[in-house]
């Protein structure tokens, strides 16, 4: 991989102390922010040693069970499907986080050690008060904020439809970004059926196979690297593919996801589930048809598309509101019930 | 023998639901547990008993459809013969389930539709289709998902109406003597009901809580239900 001389993450040094500014809320691109949560405590403890980051989190931690991924060593840290994508190569199951934290306290020091893995845990559900000592400051925005913890694990390239900061608090984190146009050079797998949940690009980005993944080569020149401490965290836009590999044998991640957007709109992922039912497998012609009508309402200009309809009369075409959301939500749901 | 499975419009695209009531679709059953939000329609017709449940040391309130074992003197071969059928006998052959699911990462228990696929009542040709042509949901499943629901929280409803009961001391067991016109008697044992007396004794300050829990009113609907006992018996009567 190192032959491609990936792009580092822009650096933005304009925030500290866990606040986060418009520009980094509002950019379109990437941005590292080395040292914005460097005053958290939990950050602190991390640095002097994992076992003090651990103890810090059993004192938050109010019982709940969490779910836990344990893998083989024989993945090498690679949460996966299984060799013919019948299943996956790890289980779940639902601990205390003690136990998985002495899990990871007993491989410590193992060279190829199995994968204990808590993915997206929402804090305040099993850490209640650890957000009052340590937490970001996002303006208007209300996130949800959740944490990842684990020993060395690569998740493998996914985007969500949230905008994201990604905070490493213990250990070190490498992020390996691809913009939304590199899709189709990604080999996507099975969109309804993946590891945790979102579709997962299906190359081994440590070990391309580039025989079966040629394209794979064009995604990796337009990959960007973000290598992290503990203190730094990662402005990832929303729709941006990450692959993210956590490197040390005790690695604590908190994220904050937000959306931008109306909480009454529509999840777009729904819109394509119904275009795959609904359009894919249309005649040439009438799926280009729908091609035209879909650039001209949903892609193009939305003022121009109406402007010479009355304004009482545009309907649907007029800027969709919270109520006008409702009415087409009751008509969706009657008529795709059938 | 119970074959219970989750339903899925993809697995279960043909399957239809006789709900006709009879004797051979396993209606003929004489108690039935019934929830305080149906108390009201189901006084009217049936006696409301407490009956100390199979699994745990709890007592659950049940309708009395008859008198004996396998006895519904309210179903003949034309029919269940009242205004109200409880929900536990309207949900046939569907049943709750649970399945889990993370949310936030916190494993949650969440209710799903299971179907009993041995139920004499499930079909490929006869009764109410379950899921539409393209597999949307039919009317006749929405009214399952309704009443499964509602017996989900009426199953919680009465956990806590019943321990509410037993701190006051107010379920005692109670037998009833039947003598039928033919001159046959037999003893109906083995079910509870509300302690008349200790309700009468109870401070204001008890009456007040279980006012303010709405627990009043289905105490004195299960102390009127006992008055069908007499319907069940001249039910009984016209059959000798």
């Amino acid at each position: 991989m190192s032959d491609f001389g990936q792009q580092q993450v822009k650096e933005f040094d304009g925030c500290k102390d866990g606040i986060v500014l418009d520009q980094v809320l509002q950019s379109e691109q990437p941005l590292l922010l080395r040292n914005l949560v460097a005053n958290w405590p939990f950050v602190a403890a991390a640095k002097q040693s994992s076992d003090a980051a651990d103890a810090y989190l059993r004192e938050f931690y109010n019982g709940t069970p969490v779910a836990v991924s344990e893998g083989p060593s024989e993945i090498k840290g690679r949460i996966f499907y299984n060799e013919d994508l019948s299943g996956f190569n790890f289980r779940m199951r639902r601990a205390r986080l003690e136990e998985v934290l002495d899990e990871l306290k007993r491989h410590r020091d193992d060279e190829n050690p199995p994968v204990h893995y808590v993915g997206s845990t929402t804090v305040d559900y099993i850490l209640p008060g650890f957000r009052e000592q340590n937490d970001l400051a996002l303006g208007d925005v209300t996130p949800l904020v959740s944490i990842w913890l684990g020993n060395q694990t690569r998740i493998a390239a996914h985007y969500d439809v949230p905008d994201n900061i990604a905070c490493v608090a213990a250990g070190r984190r490498r992020f390996t970004l691809f913009p939304p146009d590199q899709l189709e050079n990604l080999y996507v797998g099975p969109l309804d059926y993946a590891p945790a949940g979102q579709a997962i690009s299906m190359v081994d980005l440590l070990e391309p196979d580039f025989e079966q993944y040629p394209k794979f080569r064009v995604a990796l020149q337009h990959a960007q690297i973000a290598e992290m401490q503990p203190g730094d965290a990662l402005f990832i836009p929303s729709m941006w593919w990450h692959h993210v590999e956590g490197l040390d044998s005790f690695n604590v991640l908190i994220n904050y996801w937000w959306r931008n957007t109306p909480a009454w709109m529509g999840n777009p992922m729904e819109v394509l589930e119904h275009a795959l039912l609904s359009i894919r497998d249309l005649p040439d012609a009438q799926r280009e048809a729908w091609r035209t009508i879909f650039g001209h309402y949903i892609f193009g200009a939305s003022d121009e598309v109406s402007a010479h309809i009355p304004e009482e009369r545009r309907g649907v075409l007029a800027p969709i509101d919270d109520l006008a959301a409702r009415k087409l939500r009751t008509l969706l749901l009657k008529k795709l019930n059938r | 023998m119970a074959n219970h499975v989750l339903l899925d419009s993809v697995s279960h695209k043909n399957l239809r639901v006789i709900t006709t009531r009879s004797p051979k679709y396993g209606d003929n059953v004489a108690t039935t547990s019934v929830f305080p939000m149906e108390f009201r329609r189901v006084q009217a017709e049936y006696p409301i008993v407490f009956r100390k449940s199979d699994t745990a040391d709890q007592y659950e309130p049940a309708a009395m459809l008859g008198l004996a074992s396998g006895e519904n003197l309210f179903l003949d071969e034309d029919g269940w013969h009242a205004r109200y059928i409880p929900l536990t006998v309207q949900r046939q052959p569907f049943l709750i389930g649970f399945q889990n699911r993370t949310e936030g990462g916190v494993i949650v228990e969440e209710p799903v539709v299971h179907i009993d696929m041995d139920s004499p009542r499930v079909s490929e040709t006869e009764g109410e289709a379950v899921f539409l042509e393209h597999g949307g949901v039919s009317p006749f499943l929405e009214k399952i998902n309704s009443v499964l629901g509602a017996i989900h929280d009426g199953h919680k409803e009465n956990l806590s109406f019943s321990d509410a009961l037993v701190e006051l001391e107010l379920i005692e067991p109670f037998t009833l003597e039947v003598e039928l016109n033919n001159g046959s008697k037999f003893k109906l044992a083995g079910f509870h009901t509300i302690n008349e007396e200790k309700l009468a004794g109870l401070n204001a300050e008890a009456l007040a809580s279980l006012h303010g829990r709405g627990y009043l009113e289905h105490i004195y609907m299960m102390m009127a239900s006992i008055a069908n006992f007499s319907a069940l018996i001249e039910k009984k009567n016209a059959l000798l």
